[in-house]
């Protein structure tokens, strides 16, 4: 059966990249973005390269996350804490593909989403620099501890074109 | 979210503030648009559904695609496949959305989990069991036996908004008689009101 997928931050650079491979695959797509005008845009590309896509633009990130069965976190840091609280009570048993922004230089560690989200399937996903120059081969770390969640959000990654070596233990920054 | 779910326990059981709060963690929660889909025919069923909003069906659809239903599930319903839920088996039926929906799903292994975490729900979900069981049997004994009208009666007695919420035709197609037949039976009583 088709699954719902909510892309919060589909007009970041990696939330675009994701729908652009996403919307081929047979995915219902629930597209949010702060940036209105952009998401406008990037819908009306969409529908020009891909005529028979099945997604649509939506004004409220908890709606689209609530109606959603899989969820995409691909914000910055700094929105990424004041989103998972208002998609916390829906995001409640459900996969959550966090996108991990940036590692700390300095120990290379990241921010890991499950303490903020304890009664989701969190999988963070680091997604290699070259993301930027779409030319270049990308590459997508990924690390849980659920097995079938970890199943599923490498299969949305290698459908979507992105190559990926699951990792269960990228190092962790303590909240 | 879960005002009528909390509802359905309290008739039941008596949990403590920190249980309630507890078995949210257990569920799904799921909005649904009219016409989308929960469980597709052939797919393992893999969610029991309680419907805080809105109304489902589910259905099975024969060789000639005419489409007979199974159950209706309206707000404080539950509705799934059951044979396919417990044995991962594909499953024969459909289930559709009516209305647009809030749903709380949950799985064969968070049903698990919660019963294992807060054993109080053995009883809830026996109950529940039970209620269905003696469900099934009525609705056998009415298609078996009973005539179109009292059929027709069961069912508004069963949910009296039915006929507000509910196109005839699927109406007719749950009571298995044509849509004309069921047309008949409502003037019938209309005009001995």
């Amino acid at each position: 059966m088709k699954q719902t997928i909510a892309i919060i931050g589909a007009t970041d650079t990696i939330g675009t990249i994701l729908v652009q491979g996403l919307v081929k695959q047979p995915y219902h797509l629930l597209l949010f973005s702060q940036d209105k005008e952009q998401l406008e845009e990037l819908g009306k590309q969409i529908a020009q390269e891909n005529p028979s896509a099945d997604f649509e633009g939506m004004h409220c990130a908890v709606d689209a996350c609530w109606e959603a069965d899989i969820i995409i976190t691909a914000v910055s840091n700094h929105e990424k804490k004041s989103l998972v609280k208002k998609i916390r009570r829906v995001a409640t048993q459900k996969v959550v593909m966090d996108v991990v922004q940036s590692l700390d230089h300095s120990t290379g560690h990241y921010q890991n989403l499950h303490h903020l989200l304890p009664d989701s399937k969190v999988i963070e996903v680091l997604i290699t620099d070259h993301a930027s120059n779409f030319n270049q081969p990308v590459n997508a770390f990924i690390a849980g501890s659920d097995d079938e969640a970890l199943q599923i959000v490498d299969e949305l990654l290698r459908t979507s074109g992105l190559p990926t070596i699951i990792n269960r233990f990228l190092p962790v920054t303590e909240p | 979210m879960f005002e009528l779910l909390f509802q359905k326990f309290d008739e039941k059981i008596q949990l403590t503030t920190e249980e309630k709060e507890l078995s949210k963690s257990f569920f799904i929660p799921k909005k649904l648009r009219r016409k989308q889909y929960l469980l597709q025919e052939g797919d393992p069923c893999k969610y029991v559904a309680f419907v805080e909003k809105g109304m489902l069906r589910s259905y099975t659809i024969d060789d000639k695609g005419g489409e007979h239903i199974m159950q209706f599930a309206f707000e404080g319903w539950w509705i799934s496949d059951q044979y396919s839920f417990l044995t991962g088996e594909p499953s024969s039926y459909t289930i559709d959305a009516l209305e647009d929906c809030e749903l709380l799903l949950l799985t064969h292994a968070s049903e698990e989990e919660m019963l294992k975490k807060v054993p109080k729900f053995e009883r809830f979900f026996r109950i529940l069991l039970q209620n269905s069981l003696i469900a099934t049997q009525r609705r056998l004994v009415s298609s078996l036996s009973h005539t179109a009208e009292e059929k027709y009666t069961e069912l508004i007695a069963s949910c009296p908004t039915i006929p507000q919420r509910v196109p005839q035709h699927m109406m007719a197609s749950y009571l298995g008689i044509t849509p004309e037949t069921l047309s008949r039976i409502r003037k019938q009583m209309a005009l001995r009101k």
